[in-house]
């Protein structure tokens, strides 16, 4: 059984307001894959990955981990008490 | 969308297009697959029993049944996970899907004809030792039943298994 990959490809795509189909085209997939890849449901090949994290113009492990990434609130009240 | 340059071409093209069924051609290929559970369970279901007919009965009897199995089984095809007649190529996980749900079809119709093969040669000799008059292929309609009832039983395992590797549709259809 393989291992479940978090990603924050929702969070990039609505900043970016970017829709699925738009997506889905500039790293060459069908755009239920790009649901399915959100809601966590596939877990991409590292050519995949690096497509994606190329699309947004971030490193891949800030858009991919084994772990589950903090909420959005989380990481801006982390913010708040370092700064 | 017709084609452009031959006259007599253009006219056969624009005549094609009056029909609608290429447009409706392009408007099916265009969706995304739908997960088959029911149909491809009842196209095999038919299948074993087209079989058991010709078995039974033998002469065309259960052919037919079985070729309607596996006509119904190639006519869903396009519109399953397995469809190969879409308009786009498809991406990682839609290849995939098909490739484990062939394989699993492949391996359930090796599994009966292995299983088959026993049984034939069992009946074979069981019948040859003057035993009982047990049923083993024959004429060409037999060969041909045999033939359609393993590739109704690919195609429709290959679905059921492709349906199942597939995840629950997306509940917002955002584009």
């Amino acid at each position: 059984m393989a291992r479940k990959i978090y990603n924050r490809l929702a969070l990039f795509r609505a900043e970016a307001g970017m829709t699925r189909k738009a997506l889905a085209d500039k790293v060459g997939v069908n755009p239920q894959t790009i649901g399915f890849l959100e809601r966590g449901d596939y877990n991409p090949s590292l050519e995949l990955a690096l497509n994606v994290a190329a699309v947004f113009e971030v490193p891949v492990e800030l858009m991919f981990s084994f772990r589950p990434f903090p909420s959005v609130a989380a990481t801006l009240l982390g913010q708040g008490d370092s700064a | 969308m017709t084609y452009k340059g031959d006259p007599i071409a253009e006219k056969l093209d624009q005549l094609a297009e009056a029909t609608r069924i290429p447009a409706l051609q392009r408007k099916l290929q265009a969706r995304d697959p739908m997960r088959f559970r029911v149909l491809p369970s009842v196209l095999l279901a038919l299948a074993v029993a087209g079989m058991a007919v010709q078995i039974g009965w033998g002469g065309l009897s259960g052919f037919w049944i079985v070729w309607a199995g596996w006509m119904g089984s190639f006519m869903c095809q396009p519109f399953g996970p397995m469809g190969g007649a879409r308009a786009r190529k498809l991406d990682e996980r839609e290849a995939a899907i098909v490739r484990q749900g062939h394989f699993t079809g492949m391996m359930w119709a090796l599994g009966v004809a292995v299983l088959g093969s026993l049984v034939i040669t069992f009946c074979t000799v069981w019948t040859m030792a003057g035993m009982a008059g047990l049923w083993a292929p024959r004429t060409p309609m037999d060969w041909m039943t045999i033939t359609l009832f393993l590739l109704a039983v690919e195609m429709n395992v290959a679905v059921l298994a492709a349906s199942a590797a597939m995840p629950d549709p997306l509940e917002d259809d955002e584009e």
